[in-house]
């Protein structure tokens, strides 16, 4: 690629052919340089006529691997897809017009190449003729795609995350707010923008949350609570997580905190704390009620003991004597086994057997407890019917019926032995 | 000059007014310019139209260097707009610089009409 010589005027050359001869040589010079620094240079630069035709180009083998040879006189319709010709041929028409460089990005091949982005600039170097450059900028691409889809990406994080986020400057002013603080705060971003955020804060968590965001020896500090009031008046409580921000030559350049609003949590410990509170008192007066049970329990015993003594000794002294008199008096066989019968009975009625068998789950009837009464005495049915007067088929009926009753029915279970066995009050 | 840069009284808003053949260098002074009339005076928000602009060559590198860098010229929470035209401007571009402004804490939004532009920059609104 061909390049204007300087004119050097402040040499005054000895003759016409020592001058011709030094301007050879610095021409010589002029064009080695400038094809160095063509081929330095990593863009493809063409030269093109208004219809497009390359009219020169440097030899850049790196980018395209183009050889200037196949490009010489070649249209830029024979190098690139339709459109992007279409596309450069429309800019080298602007350039010419308007004298201005034109810019403009493309994806684009050459020749056989595969496809990259590249990025042209045109300019007109006189009315007839313009320089291209184009330069590939298909990493510069990439970068700014990952760039483009890690903003993205953040700002869908700190739009949809639910702990508050906040960054302060070095004064402590907020900078930056996701809307979860705004949400916390129960402010606005713009009233919450470029205040600052102790004033937020009460005094007590104030303190340790400025040197926490101030401390360069804590540079992860562990998170705390802080409470602060909305500007409805509501309380709120949140665990804070801040962090200081250092640039490379360690200044603090800000600080970054994370609010995690627990204010549901902290009303439920609360409500938590008051529920057990109460059940503890519940818990103590139940207590204290169980105790004084127990004594009117043990007191009803012993009274119970008491009244059982009475009676024991009131049949003893009121009624045994009589019944000693009558035993002595002339009765007959049958006022005698009557007299048995009734003693017998009231042995039984004051003895804890009975009180088992009128218990209420065994619903046993009068006759059927004069009858297990008997049984367990080991008189056989034929006796029990003859003192009753009752038939033996009857007594059968009643055995039956005590048998079921016990739950003993269609078991192989003595019913006299099982019958003895009620007579330890434990059982039942 | 491809920029204008006025203080609307009524509105108590600075308006950057591009023409032409944007240039980023152009983007650059007109902040500055508008951040020095800004200073001192109660002022709502900055609408910025380019609208009329004959092209829009800003590269992702020059979007994210001049929103990163916005909170030097103007103090947070300091509102501003962008009215753009779908013809110069892609809407993936005009997107990508919204996110770099908020996730920067920028109050910021793009629009394709200058009338919405203002009603959101005057009716606050969050």
């Amino acid at each position: 690629m061909a390049a204007a010589a300087p004119r050097h005027t402040d040499e005054k050359p000895a003759g016409r052919t020592a001058c011709r001869g030094a301007h050879t040589r610095d021409l010589l010079a002029l064009r080695k340089h400038n094809a160095a620094v063509l081929r330095a240079i990593p863009d493809l630069i063409l030269v093109l006529d208004r219809r497009g035709r390359i009219l020169d180009c440097n030899h850049n083998q790196d980018l395209f691997e183009l050889d200037i040879d196949e490009c010489l006189g070649r249209t830029v319709e024979d190098l690139l897809p339709g459109q992007t010709a279409a596309r450069l041929l429309d800019h080298v028409r602007r350039a010419l017009e308007s004298d201005t460089l034109q810019v403009f990005e493309n994806r684009c091949s050459l020749l056989h190449y595969r496809q990259r982005h590249c990025e042209f600039r045109l300019v007109a170097m006189d009315e007839r003729q313009v320089m291209v450059i184009i330069r590939d900028i298909t990493e510069r691409r990439k970068v700014e795609t990952a760039l483009r889809v890690g903003e993205e990406r953040y700002r869908l994080l700190v739009e949809t995350m639910n702990e508050g986020l906040v960054a302060l400057n070095p004064e402590g002013r907020i900078t930056f707010v996701n809307p979860a603080f705004s949400a916390l705060s129960g402010r606005r971003r713009t009233e919450l923008l470029g205040s600052a955020v102790q004033d937020l804060l009460p005094a007590e968590s104030r303190h340790r949350y400025m040197r926490a965001i101030r401390n360069p020896a804590a540079p992860a500090t562990h998170p705390f609570r802080v409470s602060f009031t909305t500007n409805r008046g509501r309380r709120r409580h949140a665990l804070v997580s801040p962090r200081p921000l250092y640039d490379d030559a360690g200044n603090l350049r800000g600080s970054l905190s994370v609010f995690s609003d627990i204010t549901d949590l902290v009303r439920t410990t609360r409500r938590l704390q008051k529920r057990e509170d109460e059940l503890e008192n519940k818990s103590r007066h139940l207590e204290e009620s169980n105790i004084a049970l127990k004594v009117l329990l043990k007191r009803k015993l012993e009274d119970e003991d008491e009244l059982k003594n009475d009676v024991l000794q009131n049949v003893k002294e009121l009624v045994h004597p009589y019944i000693d008199k009558l035993r002595r008096s002339r009765l007959n066989a049958n006022q005698q086994a009557h007299l048995d019968t009734l003693a017998a009975n009231l042995e039984e009625i004051v003895s804890p057997f009975v009180r088992n068998l009128t218990n209420g789950y065994l619903r046993l009837t009068p006759q059927e407890i004069r009858i297990a009464n008997y049984i367990r005495q080991g008189r056989t049915t034929k006796e029990i019917a003859d003192s009753l007067n009752l038939s033996p088929r009857t007594v059968d009926a009643h055995r039956n019926s005590i048998r079921r009753k016990l739950g003993i029915n269609k078991k192989r279970v003595h019913l006299q032995t099982y019958l003895q066995s009620m007579s330890d009050e434990k059982r039942l | 000059m491809p920029y204008a840069v006025r203080l609307q009284r009524k509105h108590q808003l600075i308006e950057i007014r591009f023409t032409g053949a944007f240039r980023y260098q152009d983007a650059l002074s007109a902040r500055q310019d508008a951040s020095r009339l800004a200073r001192g005076r109660n002022v709502r928000g900055l609408l910025v139209d380019q609208s009329e602009v004959e092209s829009f060559p800003g590269t992702t590198a020059n979007m994210f260097d001049f929103h990163t860098s916005h909170d030097s010229f103007f103090p947070p929470g300091f509102h501003t707009a962008l009215v753009y035209s779908p013809a110069t401007t892609r809407p993936a571009d005009a997107r990508f610089a919204e996110t770099v402004a908020l996730n920067q804490g920028i109050p910021f939004a793009t629009f394709t009409f200058r009338q919405a532009a203002l009603e959101w920059l005057l009716n606050d609104p969050e």
